[in-house]
């Protein structure tokens, strides 16, 4: 019905998002992910990931970013 | 009528929960959170929230635990500090465990020691007398001889 089952392996759907770290969350180290992850909090080190990358706008963020697709609504 | 706590612990509304990590991260550091965090992935490194942690089925984690309560499904290497430790049926353990109060599910493994926030003396084949309770450092004659059979 939603033939899109290939992308969906390579790039997760946009709205779909495994992994969140909240506002109140602060992160130090690296994170390794094959899907979506959305940052609302602080973090600093190293995101990995082949999915999307959405940075909220309470964010705040000291990384080195590889990702398939980043949205940043603020500083990084 | 009577909802059982348990219930909720498993299935808590998903708002509520703030941090998600997925089942096909892997974290390696420290985090540090107010809220409620939910893993389902790798994590690697410690944990420290002011709210509750629930570990799934699928999680693998090496990390020393500081929550309020902790649900513990999946696989923890590390010790850890809590009010509360629930340990479900396919949880398992590997560390020491501080708490107020614990549970372990059939089915469930915790290898470590139990120890609770607060000390309780153990009791005594003879009621000690006065002086003894007074110097209260000194180990009660149980403990010794549970000591001299181990060795």
């Amino acid at each position: 019905m939603f033939g899109k089952g290939k992308d969906k392996a390579e790039v997760p759907p946009e709205e779909e998002v495994e992994t969140v770290i909240g506002p109140t969350t602060s992160f130090r180290g690296t994170i390794r992910c094959n899907s979506n992850i959305r940052i609302d909090g602080i973090f600093e080190g190293v995101i990995e990931t082949s999915g999307r990358l959405i940075i909220g706008d309470q964010a705040k963020i000291l990384a080195d970013i590889v990702a398939h697709n980043v949205s940043a609504a603020d500083s990084v | 009528m009577f909802s059982r706590v348990k219930d909720k612990t498993k299935a808590p509304p998903v708002e509520t929960i703030e941090t998600v990590i997925g089942p096909t991260a892997s974290f390696q550091g420290t985090v540090r959170a107010d809220g409620n965090i939910r893993i389902d992935g790798v994590f690697e490194g410690a944990i420290e929230t002011a709210g509750n942690l629930i570990i799934c089925d699928q999680a693998k984690i090496l990390a020393d635990i500081v929550a309020h309560n902790v649900s513990v499904a999946g696989a923890v290497k590390g010790n850890i500090s809590a009010n509360r430790v629930e340990v479900l049926e396919s949880g398992r353990v590997w560390g020491d465990l501080t708490v107020n109060s614990f549970t372990l599910d059939d089915g469930g493994f915790v290898s470590g020691q139990v120890n609770m926030h607060t000390d309780m003396s153990p009791p005594m084949l003879e009621a000690p007398s006065k002086r003894e309770m007074d110097s209260a450092t000194e180990p009660g004659p149980i403990e010794g001889e549970i000591v001299d059979e181990e060795s």
